[in-house]
């Protein structure tokens, strides 16, 4: 481990800092990450009670845009859709989670919360 | 509905600037480091309900009849092109080295969330907050919220790509204390 972060005073694992340190974290490989923040959420979902649903590019496209706009720029917008699927749904309730979003393993119920 | 701001003001002014570009919606937002000065936790409130714009992530809605009033306002599935072209946004480039030119989401929030006169409430930042998120909540005033009490933690979009590779070592190893060293090095700026 580096003497600059030896003198820092938090508990650093030192493989951890290693991994951290020469790692090179040059791209933005969403399959790799995605598969656990899907997994955490979709066992959270189970364990609240609640229902999934996923919102995928498919959903994202059947936004009516121009041609022009590109993935990412139909997915921003897909919560405005969700919202409005939310309103004409059964459904007391409803939250709407980004992909990029870690559920912790002992997260409570947030419905319970508020 | 319930959110958590965005402090940032960098988005935040390039919101302002989209939004009166595009939708001629004038807006000013007090900073979020405002908020702190005041004492009383009502007026953080109110100050949080004038001056916030979504930090995307996490967006709960437990109550129908606020949704119903925003929905009047975001156009129907098909309709989202004439939508766009009615305000001369239809191209929505992104142009490289500049910085802000994209619409985005959040814009259209605080445009049909102010126009509808829905009031978003505050999310505890335990629901929503970065990995390097320093640690005390907007409106509660709660402090030392750090990585181990949060329920949820936002990875934050193309803003800090990098960080997302570390939630493959977070499920591998022991959990919340990589989170807390992480999040360690994050605030000391050496990630």
């Amino acid at each position: 481990m580096s003497e600059h972060l030896k003198n820092i005073d938090y508990n650093i694992d030192e493989d951890l800092s290693n991994y951290i340190l020469y790692n090179n974290f040059s791209t933005d490989d969403q399959d790799k990450w995605s598969d656990i923040t899907m997994k955490r959420i979709t066992d959270y979902a189970n364990r609240i009670g609640a229902d999934l649903k996923v919102f995928d590019e498919n959903d994202a496209f059947k936004l009516h845009l121009p041609d022009t706009w590109f993935l990412y720029q139909r997915a921003n917008l897909l919560k405005l859709d969700i919202l409005k699927q939310y309103v004409e749904s059964d459904y007391d309730n409803c939250l709407i989670l980004d992909l990029d979003v870690l559920v912790t393993k002992k997260a409570p119920s947030i419905f319970d919360y508020y | 509905m319930f959110w958590y701001v965005d402090g940032n003001e960098r988005n935040r002014k390039f919101m302002r600037k989209r939004l009166k570009k595009y939708f001629d919606f004038d807006i000013t937002f007090t900073p979020q480091s405002e908020m702190m000065k005041i004492k009383k936790r009502k007026k953080r409130l109110k100050h949080f309900q004038n001056n916030s714009n979504y930090n995307g992530g996490v967006m709960l809605c437990n109550d129908k009849d606020t949704a119903r009033q925003i929905n009047e306002l975001i156009p129907e599935t098909d309709q989202w092109e004439n939508f766009f072209k009615s305000h001369g946004a239809e191209k929505n480039e992104f142009i490289h080295n500049v910085p802000g030119t994209e619409i985005q989401e959040q814009d259209l929030w605080v445009l049909f969330s102010h126009k509808s006169g829905v009031k978003f409430k505050p999310l505890h930042c335990k629901w929503n907050a970065g990995l390097a998120f320093q640690g005390r909540d907007l409106i509660s005033g709660q402090t030392k919220v750090g990585p181990k009490k949060r329920h949820f933690i936002h990875f934050f979009g193309g803003t800090s790509p990098s960080v997302r590779h570390f939630l493959e070592l977070l499920q591998t190893n022991q959990g919340k204390r990589e989170i807390q060293a992480v999040a360690g090095l994050m605030n000391k700026g050496l990630i």
